[in-house]
């Protein structure tokens, strides 16, 4: 993607440069990434919509609708059965028949029931983040009584459910995984990073080889084999926090490693001298002097991390030793999709996986971004 | 003169270096794996509650009966009744000379079951890596040649595409369309014409045929990257001065890539031998998983919900192995490629 | 009326009666045979007999020789079929696919028993001995003849070896068995046992062992230091361990094993079987033709549920059904569109496909008090909207119902399968409200008395029937009415290892033992009177009532080969059960030892009554539909039956009948 960049950055006169601050310039540099910026702000309102799923998600994630199981997606219309335009989106309700020779549900479209949608309207009761209740919602659908009718944009799953809202609330989970875990990252190659990079010697050696070994090791077999062994009773909340901790644990030496090669670098650096001569204590001269040079470059890093985050918390739950109900995820919902029969005669269960797909792959081109924009000098491309 | 004098001297000193970075290179290998292996053993012991139990009330279970005479010669067995260290020093020493445990789910020692499946684990990683190879290496050259056309902004686009989608999912979809639109059978590594043969020509040929699923899941992640990682070296070389003459000098392009862009760009293909192994043996887990593949992934996922721990011990144990022999041998590849490396 | 006349209106009645003939013939009609007991050859005059031609180029003696001396002649559900082909399934339908052989056998309406390899039974008149007579010449698949002394082996030096099987199960204790001559022999009880001619029949192949092959690896016939080596040869703990890997089907050194059943093991691996027929086998059909008709089948290990569907949806199995679930039926008749299956729609026996089970014994005292109020369980039960569970999860062909026995049992009455099955949420709230959980913190979940947080963890293992959706579904219920439920998944090695210990505070298995061929041997759901890996719930009564009459606590475990009667496991004394359970317990006795049919009758009613009051499980959704897949070629499975593990699955469809047409 850099050389998209590369290729569109206009000639700017040095004195224009002069005026602009490190931020600035790597703001502007971000800037030009068009692809990395789009990701972001796509990122961005992942995380708004599923931080206030409960706002935007039609439904809670479990209520059922037991009109519609397995029921496709549904659509948004404006034209009528015979033909007329209404300005108000509406949409048809399904009559469900069984099959008798196949078993297959079917559903049809029953022009009778009609549903209109209403923006900011009030809706399904919920609690939001657990703290009030309210029942105001993004949209709902009610009928020509105003009684509340039913709406699933991304259909529904074997219990009823709609697969949107469970998304949402399941983007949640992955999402803040990703987020936390990359916390913990953060603060674990950032300390032990920079105790090799900072105190040098035996210190160096060990923390060397502890990165070397765990990324010698392959990380799925070993956090399926960690998270197999979190206890049974644990309630869900704990297992979430359980599994953040495993996925972090093994996440973070990419990070340490490049930590300790910028305090290596800089340690012998004039101002770090001249700062410790001056009588500056180590704490002071490691998050004074050194840490504002590297840390751009280090949450840099760390946004690269946050797929493989996301993708071990799908996988692991996929496998069934990872998040498991009542918490909704991503992971959960591709669990619920691994059917056979899903791909073949349900496939919009597998929408949570095209919305991993979409989220790792906007982190992976906002990192790119987020990379280019903190070196002045990578002009290298996607590493 | 003098040149000509020091030469061999020069041979034999850099092939005396080059020894050593082997050696170098054997030896650092232990303390990693000393390292791994303490981890592992803390994987064994962590399940809940004391080992002996749980394994005597599964034994129990399947109805063998739990004298005190049986449960000490258990305990000694596992070396449960000595202290944790010495447990350790006796678990890795069985190890070493190949007594892998005993497996209480299987109830046969471990090392009658994994070495059969490590094979096909082994089979599908190295797959899974000439794929990335076979796809990475035209794909990767045609992007960076043709930079900014439609077809690099596809493969870009593909390549992104196939680095953010979970191997499971993958795996799911590749399995329903080949067997939809190909009539490939679903599950093993074998039609079901072949599964009860005896080992021939027909069957190998069967097994390479299906093959391609596994391997090219596992390797889909790799190879996104090797391809993006190729592209950009080659382009970094395409724009040096000797590529701008030799151009200007008129050598047909295609011919000045092959002969020396490519070959500077190509040593990073090597290296990452050694990072993309953990990645895939990884990601074989969990396709097997999906695929029903006689492969480690599968029993080591039965192993751990059984909490068979020995079992999963030495699979964990063996796959970590296989991953730092892979990238040591990678490593000396790299260092025969290009003997920079070797004088680091 | 012209002669004519006449003629056009007995065409038109012929033909109206074709029609209606034609309506009533979707209904298939089993053979008349399979109700009643084996024809011989003799009987049907049968004197010359083929084999397969597979066996011809094999060293072997003449059919006439390896067939008894009269053999049993089995009548396929249509026609005979032809010789040939390999079959593939995976490897959950082994049981299946092809029946084990026992003494006697059961007959295809589950209502009696009849002699397989035995020529004939005898019940004395007290009920105290059980006299068994062998049919003539039945062989192993090694040759050797069948005596009674392989009954002997298993029961006398197996079952009743007390480094084998330190605790006695309890309808064996005291059991002899003893042999009259090479064919004969009897058991003798020390209190009158009827019951243990459904014993015999249901869970006889289990009674038998190749005594000739087994007697090396066990010290009664072996030298300690032979015993020795051969346990180290195959690298086993003890003789023990060694014995019940090889009675256990599938190790790899049960290749040498002989078995009396239709195929015998060839090849076994981790991920695969292989099996030929057996040279032996002692049933012929009626045209004199030695069983069975396909000539080999392979089956593979295939652990994911998921993939069995979708290759048995694609049509590489010829034979799929234990793992097959109703909610498959869709993906399953995907594929019979594309002309490669049929699917063939059973009914499970099971009661409830799910029977949650409350651990009245847990070490919680708190939970045992709560799971001890009646009002509780009638709270939990009425929580649960049975009818949106058969809706969504059985396409509404399942039948809401409690646990109880099954509709074909003289047993049966329909109140039984009732009680507080009616889905009332406000009920159920406010029988909770009554007991006194109240949501103290407002989170929405209720409390217990004492105000610390009550969340129930229900470990299960799902399997066979749809117990995980199910269950998520009771957990949205529950949660409705406050009720906090954790549900963890567990494998089967985890649940035997878990319920027989009495470690989890709640568990669930389908209710099968519902017949008249089970229920009144095992009433397990009704009566505390055994500890198994399917059970959870009163571990303590059970052993107390065990151990009744015994002063002295023992530690160990009865071993048996398979499930259901697993892993007894006594530890201490147990507890004394409450009033009405120890009622139930001594009904139970009763119920075994009476010689009177109606007596025995009255007692099961009133064990059923005590369920009904009780409502020891909580049942959900049973008698539901099952689908049996079966492939193009394969001939001879019936379209509709009953599938379960009390009649043995496909015990009465004769599987060996069963044959491959490539046909069209």
């Amino acid at each position: 993607m850099s050389d998209v960049a590369q290729a569109t950055i206009a000639p700017e006169s040095p004195a224009q440069q002069a005026l602009l601050t490190p931020s600035q310039l790597a703001w502007k540099r971000f800037k030009r990434h068009r692809l990395a910026l789009i990701s972001g702000l796509f990122l961005v309102i992942l995380y708004l919509i599923t931080g206030f799923a409960e706002f935007f998600a039609p439904y809670e994630k479990t209520t059922r609708n037991i009109k519609a199981i397995y029921a496709p997606p549904m659509s948004i219309d404006f034209f009528d059965t015979e033909g007329n335009f209404q300005f108000r989106p509406f949409t048809y309700g399904y009559t469900l028949t069984i099959d008798e020779v196949t078993w297959a549900r079917k559903y049809i479209e029953d022009p009778k029931q009609k549903f209109d949608f209403y923006f900011f309207s009030r809706g399904e009761s919920y609690e939001f983040w657990n703290l009030f209740k309210a029942d105001f919602h993004f949209f709902v659908v009610k009928d020509e009584d105003g009684r509340l009718g039913y709406f699933h944009l991304l259909g529904t799953d074997q219990l009823g459910r709609d697969v949107l809202s469970r998304v949402l609330y399941g983007g949640r989970v992955s999402l803040s995984i990703g987020l936390i875990g990359i916390g913990l990252t953060l603060f674990l190659g950032v300390l032990l990073g920079g105790f090799a990079g900072y105190i040098g010697g035996f210190v160096d050696r060990v923390v060397q080889r502890i990165i070397e070994v765990i990324q010698s090791l392959p990380t799925l077999p070993l956090w399926m084999s960690l998270t197999a062994a979190l206890p049974a009773h644990w309630s869900s909340i704990r297992v979430y926090f359980g599994v953040t901790l495993i996925l972090s644990f093994f996440g973070w030496t990419a990070l340490a490693r490049q930590v300790r090669g910028r305090f290596l670098a800089l340690r012998d650096e004039d101002f770090i001298v001249a700062a410790r001569l001056i009588g500056g204590g180590n704490t002071r001269v490691i998050f004074k002097h050194m840490m504002p040079n590297f840390m751009s470059h280090t949450i840099t890093t760390a946004t690269l991390a946050v797929p493989g985050m996301i993708l071990g918390e799908t996988a692991l739950s996929f496998l069934g030793i990872g998040l498991r109900p009542p918490i909704v995820s991503w992971g959960v919902l591709m669990k619920e999709a691994q059917n056979y029969q899903v791909i073949v005669m349900t496939p919009w269960i597998l929408f949570p996986g095209l919305f991993v797909v979409l989220a790792v792959m906007a982190y992976n081109l906002l990192g790119d971004g987020l990379r280019d924009a903190a070196d002045p000098h990578n002009i290298g491309g996607l590493k | 003169m003098l040149r000509s004098i020091l030469k061999p001297f020069q041979v034999v000193s850099a092939r005396v270096r080059s020894m050593n970075y082997v050696t170098r290179r054997i030896l650092g290998m232990f303390p990693t794996l000393f390292f791994i292996s303490i981890i592992v053993f803390v994987i064994i012991d962590l399940p809940p509650g004391d080992i002996v139990t749980s394994r005597l009330d599964r034994m129990e279970a399947q109805g063998v009966e739990a004298s005190p005479e049986y449960v000490r010669n258990l305990r000694a067995r596992y070396d449960l009744d000595k202290p944790l260290y010495l447990q350790y020093l006796f678990w890795i020493g069985k190890f070493v000379t190949g007594d892998l445990g005993y497996s209480f789910f299987y109830s046969k020692p471990v090392n009658e079951l994994v070495w059969e499946r490590l094979g096909y684990t082994l089979l599908i990683t190295v797959a899974a890596l000439f794929f990335t190879w076979i796809v990475a290496l035209p794909f990767g050259i045609y992007s960076a040649v043709k930079q900014y056309s439609i077809g690099d902004y596809f493969i870009t686009v593909v390549a992104l595409v196939g680095l953010a989608t979970p191997n499971f999912l993958l795996a799911l979809l590749v399995m329903y369309f080949s067997s939809e639109y190909f009539g490939v059978s679903i599950g093993g590594l074998f039609s079901v014409e072949y599964r009860d043969e005896v080992w021939s020509l027909d069957k190998v040929m069967d097994m390479l045929f299906r093959l391609w699923i596994p391997a090219s899941v596992v390797g889909m992640g790799g190879t996104a990257v090797t391809m993006r990682l190729l592209r950009a070296n080659l382009l970094d070389e395409l724009n040096k001065p000797y590529v701008v003459t030799a151009r200007a000098k008129g050598v047909k392009p295609l011919k000045l890539i092959l002969k020396y862009p490519l070959r500077i760009a190509i040593n990073p293909f090597i290296s990452t031998v050694g990072l993309l192994l953990p990645t895939l043996i990884s990601g074989e887990a969990i396709v097997s998983v999906v695929l029903n593949l006689p492969t480690t992934g599968r029993m080591l996922l039965d192993a751990l919900l059984a909490q068979d721990m020995y079992l999963a011990g030495s699979f964990l144990m063996l796959l970590a192995i296989l991953t730092v022999v892979g990238m040591l041998i990678s490593d000396l590849i790299l260092a025969w490629s290009d003997p920079r490396i070797r004088y680091e | 009326m012209s002669h004519l006349t006449t003629k056009f209106i007995i065409f038109l009645l012929g033909v109206l009666w074709t029609f209606s003939t034609n309506a009533e013939e979707e209904k298939e009609q089993w053979p008349i045979e399979w109700y009643e007991p084996f024809k011989t050859a003799s009987e049907i005059g049968l004197t010359e007999f083929q084999q397969s031609p597979y066996l011809v180029d094999q060293d072997l003696p003449p059919i006439e020789e390896r067939l008894p001396v009269d053999p049993i002649v089995v009548y396929p559900l249509k026609e005979t079929g032809k010789y040939g082909g390999t079959a593939h399934i995976v490897n959950n339908d082994l049981w299946q696919f092809f029946n084990w052989e026992a003494a006697l056998t059961i007959s295809a309406d589950m209502s009696s028993f009849f002699p397989n390899l035995a020529e004939w039974y005898e019940l004395s008149e007290d009920g105290r001995s059980l006299t068994i007579k062998l049919r003539e010449g039945i062989r192993w698949s090694d040759g050797e003849p069948l005596k009674s002394d392989d009954f002997i082996f298993t029961f006398m030096h197996l079952w009743h070896n007390k480094e084998y099987q330190s605790e006695t199960y309890r309808l064996i204790r005291g059991v002899r068995a003893i042999k009259i001559d090479e064919l004969t022999f009897r058991y003798d009880f020390p209190r009158p046992r009827p019951l243990f001619v459904n014993f015999v029949a249901q869970y006889g192949d289990f009674m038998i062992d190749p005594s000739h092959y087994m007697k090396q690896f066990h010290p009664d016939f072996t030298t300690k230091e032979e015993l020795e080596a051969r346990v180290k040869e195959y690298d086993m703990f003890n003789w023990t361990q060694l014995v019940n890997d090889i009675r256990r089907e599938g190790s790899e050194q049960s290749v040498h094993v002989p078995t009396l059943r239709a195929y015998k093991l060839v090849e076994a691996s981790p991920s695969r079987r292989k099996y030929v027929r057996n040279p032996y086998y002692y049933k012929v059909d009626p045209e004199g033709r030695q069983l069975p008709y396909i000539d080999a089948f392979s089956s593979e290990v295939v652990q994911e549920h998921e993939i069995m569907a979708a290759m048995a949806s694609a049509g590489q199995l010829d034979f799929a059904a234990f793992q097959m679930r109703t909610q498959d039926i869709p993906l399953l008749k995907l594929g019979e569109r594309n002309d490669i299956i049929k699917v063939h729609i059973w009914k499970r026996l099971h009661s409830s496909d799910v029977a949650i089970q409350p651990n009245y014994n847990h070490e919680d005292e708190r939970l045992q008090e709560l799971y001890f109020d009646l009002r509780f369980r009638r709270a939990l039960s009425h929580a649960i909207n049975r009818d949106e569970i058969n809706d969504i999860v059985y396409f509404g062909e399942g039948t809401p119902r409690q646990v109880t026995v099954h509709p074909t049992s003289r047993f049966f009455k329909p109140h039984y399968a009732t009680p507080f099955l009616e889905y009332d949420p406000e009920k159920s709230r406010a029988l909770l409200d009554e007991i006194g959980l109240v949501d103290v913190d407002g989170d929405g979940y209720r409390e217990h008395k004492d105000g610390s947080p009550l969340t129930i963890t229900l470990e299960f293992y799902d399997f066979e029937t749809p117990k995980g959706i199910t269950m998520e579904l009771v957990l949205e219920y529950w949660r409705e009415v406050g009720i906090s439920l954790n549900l963890k998944n567990v494998n089967g090695d985890l649940q035997r290892e878990r319920a027989i210990a009495g470690k989890m505070e709640m568990t669930l298995w389908h209710a099968d033992r519902v017949t008249d061929i089970l229920f009144p041997l095992f009433p397990d759901w009704w009566v505390a009177r055994s500890i198994s890996w399917d059970r959870g719930m009163w571990n303590d009564w059970s052993r107390w009532y065990m151990k009744r009459g015994q002063k002295t606590p023992s530690v160990g475990f009865q071993p048996n080969p398979i499930w259901h009667l697993k892993g007894e496991r006594i530890k201490g004394l147990g507890t004394e059960p409450p009033p009405a359970m120890r009622q139930l317990q001594d009904w139970t006795d009763q119920m075994w030892e009476t010689m009177d049919e109606a007596e025995r009758l009255r007692i099961g009613q009133q064990i059923l009554e005590g369920g009904v009051e009780n409502l020891w499980v909580i049942g959900t959704v049973g008698l539901a539909p099952h689908p049996v897949v079966v492939s193009k070629r394969l001939k001879g499975v019936p379209l509709e039956g009953i599938w379960g593990w009390d009649n043995r699955w496909t015990l009465a469809n004769h599987p060996h009948t069963w044959y491959i047409d490539e046909g069209q």
